[in-house]
Order: C-alpha cells, then sequence, then structure tokens
C-alpha cells in the first residue's frame, strides 16, 4: 500500500475518556452492537497498535459522519482514526459490490450513454432482489438515476457562451453532476453569470475520492487526488480566480482530505478551492448581489454532516435568507442516515434508515414544497424515504433569477 | 461573513448570551469547538456556595457581597447585584420556556444537592428532576430514603451513598436503604448493563414500557420511601420527562444523582440551550474552531477558523467565552500562562511553583484556578495594556474567581453572559437610533431640494 496508514497519528491520546463523542452518534444510539466512538475510536486504537489480532469487525458499522469530532471537546479525530484503521486492517477486503458503488465516475462513464435502459433496469423488482442477492446492494433505497446527457457534453454543446466575462472560475462537477443529476451543475452557471462571473470546466477531472476513500480504495482515492490536484493547479496558474464545488463532502475531501489521509500536498491550492456557499457570500457582501424576484416557497433546511464538521452550514442559510419569499424552516441537526454508499449497502439498510426515522418524521410534520440540502447523499436518502423532493440551496437561487 | 455579534464558545456562557442577543433579534453567531464544561457538570447552578470560612453558605447573594469586599475584581464585581439578580431570574424565565425548569429552593437562597458519592454540596438552582434539599436546619423531613441502583450499572455504587449520607448530620434520624433492583432483559434490549454507560443505559429505558417495568420493580424491592434516589440513566433528551413519569407510576419521589461524566443533566441543558438559539435563528457553527484574531486600533477586526480559512468573520461585537484551561481558553505553557486566541492580558505575575499547592487535593483553592483575562468594568479586556473597544470576556476564561472553592461556576457564567448581552443590546440600539436619525435627515434634505 501506498498510502502510509501507520501511526501517523497519535491524537487518540488527547482523549480524556469523557464518552461525550458516545452521546452523540447516531450509529451507536440506534445499533447497539456498535461500540460507539470513544471505544472503536481512541481506546481501541491503544490496542489496535498492538497488532491486528486487536481489530474489532463492529468498526464496519461506523459511517464517518464525524458527529463524534464535532461534539469531542479534546479535539479527537475519532471518524479518521477508525477509517484508518479499516483500511489498515485489509479486513474489509471490498467486494464487487463496494467497487460498483464506489468508483462513481466510472460507472457514470457506463450508464450516461445507455442511461434510460439502466434506469429503468434498476428499478425492476427482479434486477432488484438479484443485485440484493448477488452483489449485497439492499433492493430497498432508490438507486441513483443516469442522465442520458452528461453535464460535461450539455457544457461543451448547449451552456451560453461564458468567454465574454470578465471574471472566470473553474467549477469541479464531481460524478453526481455529471453523470446522475446535472440541475445543480447547470443553476450554477445560471447563478454566476447573473453575478456576471464566467464559469470553465477543468480538462478532466476524476471522482474527487469520498466513496474511494469509505469503500477502502485507498491508492484509486490517492491516484485520482493527485490528477485533480494537478488539474486544479494547471487551472489556478490559467486566468480563473478560483475552483468551485457545490458538493460538500467533494469539498470536505479536497480540502482536507487530500492532505491528511491521502498525503497529495494540496496546502498551496486549498485557499482558492470554494464550497460554493463561502464563494456565494463573500461575492454578497461586496455587492456582487444577482437581482431576485421572490420565490414563494416553503423549504425544509437539513444540515449535512460533513459541513456542520467544517462550520459550514451558517453561510448556506445566509444565502437561502436573501431570496425573498422563502419559508425557511430549520430541520433539527440530525444525522439523514445514509452517508455517502452506507445506506445502499445490505448490512446496514435498517441502520441507515432508524438514524434517519427521526429527520423524516419531521419532514412530514412540517410539509414543506421541497426540502433543501448542499449535499448528493443526504439528497437519495431523502427522497427515497419521504415523499418530497429535495433541491440544492443553489436551485432555489436559480429560481429567483 | 458579517454579524452583530459573535461568540466564541458553546459552553454555558456562550449560549447565555447568544440566546440573550439573538432575543433581541441580533445576528449572533457561535463558534463552538465541542461540547463544554456542562457534559461534566452536575446539571445544577451554583451561585456562591461557600464563604470565606468554608461553610454552606444560605444566602449566595449576601455571599458575594462579603466576598467583593475582600475582592471587588471578581467578575461579580463587574456585574453588580443588582444585574446578578436579574441575570438569575432571566435564566430560571428562559428554563421554564425550554421545558427544563430551574428553581431555587426558595427566592434567594440556597439549597443542597445530593452528590453520587453521597455528600451534599450547596448550590442556588437545580432542574425539577432533583430534589431541593434545605441548608438550614439539621432536618430533611425525611424518614425513609432509599438509594437504588439498576443491577450492573457500574457507574454508581449506592451502598457508598448510602453510607456516606449516614454519616451525615442532616441524615441523623433517617432511615437510609440501598436496594439494586434487576430488570429482565428485555427492558434493556437483551444487553448486559454491566457493559453500559449511562447513555447507553438511557437509550435502553426510554419507553413507557421500560419506565413501567422499572416502576413496578421499584414498588417491589423498596417498599415504603418518602424519597427514591436513582443515578441519572432515563434518557438524554427527555429526562425529566421520564423522571416524571416513573414517579407517577411508582408513587414515589424521584430525585436524579448526576453520576460519572458524560453527565446526562449537564448535556440536557446543553442540547436544549442549543436548540433554542437556533430556533431563534441563532447561527451556530459546531464543529469549527477559532483561530486567530487580529486586533487592531484597538478593536478586533476579524476572526479566522479552522474550517473557513477563506473567509473572515467579522462583528460589531465579539465576546470570548472559551473557557479556562480545560477548554482550552487558557493554556499554560513551562512559563507563562495565556489566553489562546487573542493572547490578552492575564492576571499572573507568580512564577511556576506558585501556581499550584504543594497537596492538589487539601481543599484549599489553587492560584492557577483564578489566573484568567483581567477585564474593566464593562468585562472589556486588555492586550498589552490597551482596552480592547468590541472584545467582552464571560464566564470561566475570566481571572480572578476562584469557581471551585467558591461554588460559583454556573453563576459566573450565567451573570456574565447576560451582562455582556444586555450591554450589546444597548450599543447595538444606539447603532440603530443614530443610523435612522442618519437615514431620515437625509431624507428630510431630500425634501428641501
Ligand atoms: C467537572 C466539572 C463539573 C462542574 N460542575 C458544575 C456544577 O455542579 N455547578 C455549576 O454551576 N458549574 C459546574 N461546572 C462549571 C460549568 O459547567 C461551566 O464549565 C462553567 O459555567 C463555565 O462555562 P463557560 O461557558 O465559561 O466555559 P466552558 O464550559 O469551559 O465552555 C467553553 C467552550 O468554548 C469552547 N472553545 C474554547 N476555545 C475555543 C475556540 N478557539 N474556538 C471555538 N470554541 C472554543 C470549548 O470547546 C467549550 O465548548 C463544572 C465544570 C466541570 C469541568
Ligand atoms: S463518524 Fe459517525 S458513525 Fe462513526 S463513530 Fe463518529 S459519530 Fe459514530
Ligand atoms: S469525546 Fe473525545 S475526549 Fe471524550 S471520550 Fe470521546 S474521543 Fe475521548
Amino acid at each position: 500500500m501506498s498510502v502510509n496508514l501507520a501511526l501517523l497519528d497519535t491524537s487518540f491520546d488527547m482523549c480524556i475518556k469523557c464518552t461525550v463523542c458516545t452521546t452523540k452518534c447516531p450509529v451507536a444510539e440506534v445499533q447497539p452492537d456498535y461500540p460507539g466512538p470513544k471505544q472503536s475510536g481512541p481506546d481501541g486504537e491503544r490496542w489496535r497498535i498492538k497488532g491486528e489480532g486487536f481489530y474489532d469487525e463492529s468498526l464496519k458499522y461506523c459511517t464517518n459522519c464525524k458527529r463524534c469530532e464535532v461534539a469531542c471537546p479534546s479535539g479527537v479525530e475519532i471518524g479518521s482514526i477508525i477509517q484508518k484503521a479499516k483500511v489498515r486492517s485489509g479486513r474489509h477486503k471490498p467486494k464487487i459490490r463496494d467497487y460498483i458503488l464506489s468508483h462513481t465516475d466510472l460507472m457514470g462513464a457506463v450508464a450516461t450513454p445507455v442511461a434510460p435502459v439502466v434506469n429503468m433496469v434498476t428499478k425492476v423488482k427482479p434486477v432488484r432482489k438479484l443485485m440484493d442477492k448477488v452483489l449485497d446492494i439492499d433492493e430497498r433505497p432508490a438507486l441513483p438515476t443516469y442522465s442520458w446527457q452528461t453535464f460535461r457534453q450539455w457544457f461543451k454543446k448547449d451552456a451560453p457562451d461564458q468567454t465574454g466575462f470578465k471574471r472566470q472560475i473553474t467549477f469541479y462537477h464531481g460524478c453526481y453532476i455529471n453523470s446522475n443529476d446535472t440541475t445543480v451543475g447547470k443553476d450554477l452557471v445560471k447563478v454566476l453569470n447573473a453575478m456576471n462571473i464566467g464559469v470553465q470546466l477543468l480538462k478532466k477531472e476524476k471522482c474527487c475520492g469520498v466513496p474511494l476513500i469509505a469503500n477502502g480504495f485507498m491508492d484509486k482515492a490517492q491516484s485520482n487526488a493527485k490528477l485533480n490536484t494537478e488539474q486544479f493547479r494547471e487551472a489556478l496558474e490559467g486566468d480563473s480566480e478560483c475552483v468551485i464545488s457545490t458538493s460538500s463532502s467533494c469539498s470536505m475531501t479536497i480540502r482536507d482530505e487530500y492532505h491528511k489521509l491521502l498525503e497529495v500536498d494540496n496546502r498551496e491550492l486549498v485557499d482558492r478551492i470554494f464550497f460554493f456557499n463561502t464563494f456565494l457570500v463573500k461575492e454578497f457582501e461586496q455587492g456582487n448581489l444577482p437581482e431576485m424576484k421572490p420565490v414563494k416557497i416553503k423549504i425544509a433546511y437539513h444540515s449535512p454532516c460533513h459541513l456542520i464538521r467544517v462550520g459550514g452550514i451558517v453561510f448556506t442559510l445566509e444565502i437561502l435568507r436573501r431570496i425573498p419569499g422563502v419559508e425557511l424552516h430549520m430541520l433539527d441537526q440530525r444525522c439523514c442516515g445514509q452517508a455517502g454508499t452506507y445506506g445502499f449497502k445490505k448490512e446496514n439498510y435498517e441502520t441507515s434508515q432508524e438514524i434517519g426515522a427521526p429527520i423524516f418524521d419531521q419532514i412530514n410534520k412540517i410539509n414543506p414544497d421541497f426540502v433543501v440540502t448542499d449535499c448528493e447523499a443526504c439528497k437519495m436518502q431523502v427522497e427515497s424515504s419521504t415523499d418530497y423532493k429535495v433541491l440544492h440551496p443553489l436551485s432555489v437561487l436559480a429560481r429567483a433569477l | 461573513m458579517k454579524f452583530d455579534s459573535l461568540i466564541i464558545g458553546g459552553g454555558l456562557a456562550g449560549l447565555v448570551c447568544g440566546i440573550r442577543c439573538a432575543q433581541a433579534g441580533l445576528k449572533t453567531g457561535i463558534i463552538s469547538r465541542g461540547e463544554s464544561g456542562l457534559a461534566f457538570s452536575s446539571g445544577t447552578i451554583d451561585l456562591m456556595g461557600t464563604g470565606q470560612n468554608r461553610e454552606s453558605l444560605i444566602d449566595p447573594f449576601k455571599g458575594i457581597e462579603w466576598m467583593l469586599l475582600k475582592n471587588p475584581e471578581h467578575p461579580y464585581g463587574k456585574v453588580g447585584l443588582d444585574n446578578i439578580h436579574q441575570a438569575m431570574s432571566w435564566f430560571q424565565t428562559l428554563s421554564r420556556e425550554i421545558e427544563l425548569p430551574y428553581a431555587p429552593i426558595a427566592e434567594g437562597k440556597n439549597q443542597h444537592r445530593i452528590t453520587a458519592l453521597g455528600a451534599l454540596r450547596p448550590t442556588y438552582l437545580s432542574p425539577a428532576s432533583m430534589v431541593h434539599m434545605p441548608i438550614e436546619g439539621k432536618q430533611t423531613g425525611f424518614h425513609r430514603v432509599a438509594v437504588v441502583n439498576i443491577e450492573g450499572f457500574r457507574d454508581f455504587q449506592p451502598e457508598l451513598a448510602r453510607h456516606n449520607l449516614r454519616c451525615l448530620a442532616e441524615f441523623q434520624g433517617v432511615e437510609v436503604v440501598s436496594a439494586t433492583i434487576k430488570l429482565p432483559s428485555e427492558a434493556l434490549g437483551n444487553r448486559d448493563p454491566g457493559t453500559m454507560r449511562s447513555v447507553e443505559l438511557s437509550r435502553q429505558l426510554d419507553s413507557d414500557r421500560a419506565i413501567s417495568i422499572l416502576a413496578e420493580k421499584l414498588k417491589a424491592a423498596i417498599g415504603h420511601a418518602d424519597l427514591v434516589l436513582l443515578p441519572s440513566v432515563l434518557s438524554l433528551s427527555n429526562g425529566s420527562e421520564r423522571l416524571a413519569q416513573l414517579s407517577e407510576l411508582s408513587g414515589y419521589k424521584i430525585s436524579e444523582l448526576a453520576t460519572l461524566p458524560p453527565s446526562l443533566p449537564g448535556l440536557r441543558l446543553s442540547e436544549r440551550l442549543q436548540q433554542r438559539f437556533h430556533r431563534l435563528g441563532g447561527l451556530m457553527m459546531s464543529g469549527d474552531k477559532a483561530d486567530k484574531g487580529i486586533i487592531e486600533q484597538g478593536k478586533v477586526q476579524s476572526i479566522s477558523t479552522h474550517g473557513n480559512n477563506q473567509m473572515a468573520l467579522i462583528a460589531d461585537h465579539i465576546i470570548l467565552a472559551s473557557g479556562s484551561f480545560m477548554s482550552g481558553g487558557l493554556v499554560a505553557d513551562r512559563n507563562r500562562i495565556r489566553e489562546s486566541i487573542f493572547g490578552l492580558d492575564v492576571n499572573t505575575d507568580s512564577d511556576r511553583p506558585q501556581w499550584a499547592n504543594q497537596k492538589f487535593l487539601n481543599g484549599k483553592a489553587h492560584a492557577f484556578t483564578g489566573f484568567g483575562v483581567v477585564v474593566d468594568q464593562y468585562m472589556r479586556p486588555r492586550k498589552d495594556n490597551e482596552t480592547v473597544e468590541n472584545l467582552y470576556c464571560i464566564g470561566s476564561v475570566l481571572g480572578h474567581a476562584q469557581p471551585v472553592e467558591e461554588g460559583s461556576a454556573g453563576g459566573i457564567a450565567i451573570s456574565t453572559g447576560w451582562a455582556a448581552a444586555e450591554r450589546i443590546i444597548q450599543k447595538a440600539a444606539i447603532q440603530q437610533k443614530t443610523a435612522v436619525q442618519k437615514t431620515s435627515s437625509q431624507e428630510e434634505i431630500h425634501h428641501v431640494r
């Protein structure tokens, strides 16, 4: 293994054994077989460094939602300790299923040309039964559908001309926007153009790596990180002010995990890689606010775990609050249970649904026109488990233009 | 991004200040790195529990007055007695709004709380789930008290508590018994309680069925008792409600005892206060950490955080509520103490050997527990001897208090948090007035033209 997962990190020694993390872990709350972050993280690590024999299978339950890290008063990076231990153990030999779920860019490339067929087939009951049996992909959650035209294809052929704008940014679209749902990408172009900013794409890009890390394909994640970082560098040396991502998990991974976990040094670039919300709030505050008409909708906002972890919720709220007419309801800050590809796996489906249940109840009670969230995995979970459609904050903003 | 008021630290002090600011309609943010001292606290609010001769004080306000004669630099001296009164009654109103009512035994009087080890500690406000015990007089008014544990739960020792209670003057003539009740494994999710900490146990017991089983078992195990003491293991979020339900089903007056951390009563208060702040439109940046603050021309210009170094946070008013050593608000280097974010002036001039007593636990306050930031009468600190105009310091980051020895931590957090908020609200109102005057006079000019 070329990624060094050995004892880089002894932050577990900062643990004061207060068990506060375990009070906040959504998995421990519903899955009593999971010992919780304290025992699986800093406690377990002290044993695991002694030898492989101390590895504990129950680590598989952790979704890496990082709620424990948010709660810890001592700055222990519990979620990361657990992820690294999982990979280091080599016991979670990724299955074909994990390969399929995690190689999101590859699957997109295979599926989009024949999207209608794939979409239809993955909705057919016997097919789902088969996938359930053979691949351990649970037959119940709705799987992502694929778009017939990729975002890149649209951008090349049908997007409005971007060269007329003096200011230019580069958009890292990620897999989901490219292959599954291009809406958010199109909305970003619309919004930025309304603010007199042109959009470019990277020459090429790969999956950010988040599903690869979660499923144990560290080498692949690292080579993706290298390629993306080279591309970012090239774009930023050109006429692009910055790189923008619209997915909270992609940007957390690029900004934090490339350097810390995957050992791809991008520190000189990260200050110019933005999650859309910070970029927009900055522009708004400098007076670059697009003209908006009222959007009379009632929305319920769900805070994605990874955006909470980096303290980014407030910036999305700032944007939503500036859109006239929007009636904003805050859902309690609980995990929806999807956690990337976690909820698709047969062994996790029940846990995943149980974690999300209070959120689904609250949505039903509020009965909004739309649920709004920044994360595509949360979107899939909420749409699959409730009758509500989920919008990205940018799509709400685009409606106001 | 710009705020009206921006608070660093989401402990009791930060939350109180944040809620008060948000109530007044100010755009308020709290940057909070992890859970606070509340996660370890008993869940009761101490105001001034111990007098100069280490006696339990009956009247905390009198106690504060006496203490201030000797130590006028104490944070209570900055707030003033009237304001402390107001802050404490504001907090009681707030506690009813969040449906976790806190009250004294009588207005302006301290009470005793019972610890998990069976000792009595003076405190001012306690939640409804804990019995109010008078400090005055040596009679508890109880005849038979039962200390009960759930078999297997290892973080509470009922025999030890019973023994210690029996040794107290207040419990002479009171029959104190202990019991351990065995719950059927179905009430525990088929799990061994020996493997569970208080939170895990509380998740299993958070159901109507488990509570009714518990009620039956209690009645069978202890017979008559006019007070039952139970470790705090009934539901994190709805503990007070579950305790009331258990009381009603069993017919006992029941009081919970905070156990080893994590303390459910403390976390419960923290959770409800955070929820309140959210619902008032407050902006919580949990999981993030304030890294640095830039002070220029006697004012905080901006704050940068760990998660968002791309956008400086700015505010008319900044509030430092980052706690003491345990929370990282103060840091002890080898030979000096520093305030961790701004490098504010602190009240340490002694050398390291004088920071602590020779014996750690001989009941005497250590010098280091009194260290902290030095502030003026508006709770504004100094950096390099120059006052920082728009910065306020609240809670345990403040120096000149001995919260553990005095029994004053919660009261200091609430009263300084409330007072800073009131000051900010006043200033914001003045600013707004002048702004309105400006625009209306501009309009007048328009008219004349
Ligand atoms: C073991 C224990 C028992 C206690 N028992 C009682 C009791 O019985 N009664 C009572 O009244 N009080 C009690 N207290 C005290 C009480 O709970 C509070 O600690 C006290 O009121 C001080 O509150 P605070 O808000 O000033 O600081 P803290 O509670 O220490 O909170 C400070 C917060 O600021 C955060 N922070 C620090 N630096 C940064 C940064 N750079 N960026 C962002 N956030 C930051 C910390 O993570 C923490 O969340 C107890 C405390 C402890 C530790
Ligand atoms: S990352 Fe999430 S699931 Fe994993 S231990 Fe932490 S809180 Fe629990
Ligand atoms: S919250 Fe942090 S310090 Fe407390 S037990 Fe968990 S990892 Fe350790």
